[in-house]
């Protein structure tokens, strides 16, 4: 069994809030995503029709910021554990609707690291939560992502 | 969307949500890679040979692509709503080509506002479910609650 002492990493990473990057929500990328993942709605592709639904022009779908989260930036732990990663889970929460135009500054945090053991193994979980601010200084959206870390060769 | 068609009144806890069918084609998984990253290199989303060389059965498609068709099934199955939160847990991969079931389930409503909460799953064609979630919905309301 794995134990929290046995996990080595920079423990003072631990809700330490970091710059991420910044992001600028192009109308081009909006919907490219939109067609992309074959979400239709109007609200999306139309200005007239996102301006009835009282957005003011279209809006991104709502998973738009999950695109930005390959590109943020977060500081090196240290974490010491296994020779494979994968992404385990993601999750994300709208705040405020995406315009065109809009510019998100992303901060991201390590929420929390802990072990846990499959029927693969032993494993360590990684999570980070980054915050998208826009320029009105109210949140898009927060994304939590995990990481999931264990070795090729499990004893 | 401009006419919503499903209310909050009108959803009991148990009602099914879907299924809808998807299948990622791999010239749909290159369009969202180019949307995505912009980078065409060869990776295990892109590229047959460097997914087999991973272990891997075939190409992936990307965790946040399956994400997106997971709110699909959500916003157009709730016209009206808005998707408040997504989480979802990746158990499997999802590979190109291959035709995937999306399912949810209403499992609560808020007693203080029109949210629904929800379970939501992607499952192969063996009914292995590759990915699970929950998820919260706002929708419209035909009056106060």
């Amino acid at each position: 069994m794995t134990t929290d002492e046995d996990i080595r990493f920079d423990k003072d990473m631990l809700g330490v809030d970091h710059d991420a990057g910044v992001f600028q929500a192009a109308r081009e990328r909006m919907t490219a995503f939109a067609l992309a993942t074959s979400q239709t709605d109007p609200i999306y592709l139309d200005d007239e029709k996102g301006a009835e639904a009282g957005y003011g022009g279209i809006i991104a779908p709502p998973t738009f910021c999950n695109l930005f989260t390959g590109a943020v930036a977060r500081p090196d732990i240290g974490l010491q554990f296994g020779d494979l990663s994968f992404h385990a889970g993601q999750a994300i929460e709208n705040r405020s609707p995406v315009r065109p135009g809009d510019t998100l500054t992303a901060r991201t945090r390590l929420k929390e690291v802990y072990p846990k053991t499959g029927r693969s193994g032993k494993m360590v979980f990684e999570v980070w939560e980054t915050t998208f601010t826009n320029q009105r200084g109210e949140t898009a959206a927060t994304v939590r992502e995990s990481f999931v870390h264990r070795s090729k060769t499990q004893p | 969307m401009t006419s919503p068609t499903l209310y909050f009144d009108d959803i009991e806890i148990g009602d099914d949500i879907g299924p809808i069918e998807r299948a990622v084609t791999h010239p749909q998984a290159l369009d969202f890679i180019a949307v995505w990253t912009g980078d065409d290199r060869p990776t295990r989303f892109s590229d047959r040979d460097t997914a087999v060389s991973e272990g891997l059965a075939g190409p992936i498609v990307p965790g946040i692509m399956t994400m997106a068709f997971i709110s699909s099934l959500l916003t157009e199955w709730a016209p009206g709503g808005k998707l408040a939160m997504l989480d979802v847990v990746f158990r499997q991969v999802v590979l190109h080509d291959v035709q995937h079931t999306l399912s949810g389930i209403v499992t609560d409503k808020a007693d203080d506002r029109p949210e629904i909460q929800c379970d939501v799953f992607l499952q192969d064609p063996q009914g292995t479910r590759l990915i699970i979630g929950k998820a919260a919905l706002e929708l419209p309301a035909k009056g106060d609650l």
